[in-house]
């Protein structure tokens, strides 16, 4: 971190780039553009996951695709059991974060190379279980695709994208700015706090 | 009774090829405290390497390995001087971190460049002597997977041999326990870790050439086989090569009776959950130092 002024920058470019990005619908752009556009935006979601541990906490989880892939199971078996979207995307994601305490109090036993190869094993663990359990489970039934409205699930990955970027500046700015209020009073006793 | 004893023997053959495989990103991981986990990928190149020996010039794939392991070593340096390089520059703690991020790219890039060459499909090297079974009672042996276990065999010894007897061997071990107090002494601890890497990347050109001989070779077996040497590796723990060699031969065998008993999807997931109790129990591994 630099200084206030940069990190205000920033805060206005990525405020800018997802009001932008809001417009893009209302431009009608084609279908794959779309597409490419969400795909982009859960990209930004997923990768703002993996750095709160990764960044952050210096701990690289090569199993979060478990997360995920538990995330998408849960939403998919719900929905087509009749439970409208959200709330089974919010149960997916409410299944993953217990599934992730669960795993984080095995894994956090180990440390760097070992904590990354422990989650892979334990990723793959998942995957190769659940194709087995449930072979057919990447496939949506017809209705379900028939229905499918991709601008409603333009505006959602936005909505998730943009909440977690500005959740985790927040988070940032929350330490940072005590930290840099502590650098009048003593660098030493400021060193503590970052 | 029989089809059990069958399984097993057939577990532990191609545990000797898992024991392979694993020592050449044991070394790696021990000396340069660096996770290749590209591993997969250099097993996979060394398998097609091999095939298009047989195919394009019709040498027997186990004389092959005669020109596969020498171009696995090349390749080895090669992507030591390029990628690997850079990273044991990096203090110890990003090292790890650093290698896992250029390792997964290497790995997409290595795959699609396979796919490219090779396409997606299935690749074996069909031999002569394909067939041919020793029967043992009721239990038959394929030859040519019991020549794959053979051939292994002898690479980890000719392995421990040269870490044993060799003087940049021993200059690979120092590094391995050390690499400052190696430096200290006067080993050029940069050329041992370009060797220990070059010797990795044959072992796992070597094992992928018997693997695509005794089983069969596609772009997308990276992965998997990056799995089972990091299972071994953890299982048999760092510093032993005879270790992870009967570290290989545990996890062949302990994948043959969980298919046996719970059924073959299974047996990934068996060698998994025995990997992650290892290393949450006794992360040294079992035979560690």
């Amino acid at each position: 971190m630099t200084g206030a002024g940069t990190e205000r920058r920033w805060g206005i470019a990525i405020l800018a780039a997802l009001g932008l990005l809001a417009l893009l619908p209302l431009a009608r752009p084609r279908e794959d553009v779309l597409n490419f556009a969400f795909l982009v935006l859960l990209s930004i979601t997923l990768a703002e996951s993996w750095n709160i541990l990764a960044g952050y906490a210096g701990q690289v989880n090569l199993g979060h695709a478990a997360f995920f892939g538990l995330g998408a199971l849960v939403t998919r078996m719900l929905w087509s059991a009749g439970i409208p979207v959200l709330l089974a995307m919010a149960a997916g994601a409410a299944t993953a974060t217990v599934f992730a305490l669960a795993i984080g109090a095995a894994a956090f036993r180990l440390r760097g190379a070992y904590f990354a190869i422990g989650t892979l094993a334990l990723g793959e663990i998942l995957r190769t279980t659940v194709n087995n359990v449930l072979p057919e489970i990447s496939t949506l039934p017809a209705g379900t695709i028939a229905g499918y409205r991709l601008t409603h699930r333009y505006y959602l990955a936005l909505t998730l994208a943009a909440v977690s970027v500005i959740v985790i500046a927040v988070a940032l700015l929350a330490c940072f700015i005590p930290a840099r209020r502590a650098t009048k009073v003593d660098p030493l006793v400021a060193l503590r706090y970052e | 009774m029989t089809v059990l004893a069958q399984q097993l023997l057939l577990g532990l053959l191609i545990g000797g090829l898992y024991g392979l495989a694993a020592a050449g990103l044991s070394l790696v991981f021990g000396v340069m405290r660096v996770l290749n986990v590209a591993h997969g990928e250099l097993i996979m190149l060394g398998g097609y390497g091999a095939f298009w020996l047989a195919t394009l010039l019709g040498v027997d794939p186990f004389a092959s390995l005669a020109l596969v392991i020498p171009g696995a070593l090349l390749l080895g340096a090669a992507l030591y001087w390029s990628l690997f390089g850079f990273v044991v520059r990096a203090p110890e703690e990003t090292r790890v971190k650093n290698s896992l991020l250029i390792g997964f790219g290497l790995a997409l890039a290595l795959h699609a460049l396979a796919v490219r060459l090779w396409t997606a499909d299935e690749r074996s090297i069909p031999t002569s002597y394909a067939g041919a079974v020793l029967t043992l009672g009721d239990v038959s042996i394929p030859l040519v997977r019991l020549a794959t276990l053979a051939v292994a065999l002898v690479l980890i010894g000719a392995l421990q041999l040269l870490l044993s007897r060799w003087r940049w061997g021993k200059a690979i071990r120092a590094t391995a326990e050390d690499w400052q107090a190696a430096l200290l002494t006067g080993i050029d601890v940069r050329r041992a870790y370009l060797l220990a890497f070059a010797l990795g990347t044959a072992l796992a050109g070597a094992a992928g050439a018997l693997v695509t001989v005794a089983y069969s070779v596609s772009p997308s077996i990276g992965l998997e086989w990056t799995l089972k040497a990091l299972i071994v590796v953890v299982l048999a723990g760092l510093g032993s090569m005879a270790g992870t060699f009967v570290g290989g031969l545990v996890l062949g065998v302990a994948e043959a009776a969980s298919a046996a008993t719970f059924g073959g999807p299974y047996r990934e997931i068996v060698g998994l959950v025995i990997f992650v109790i290892v290393l949450v129990v006794r992360p040294r591994g079992l035979f560690g130092r």
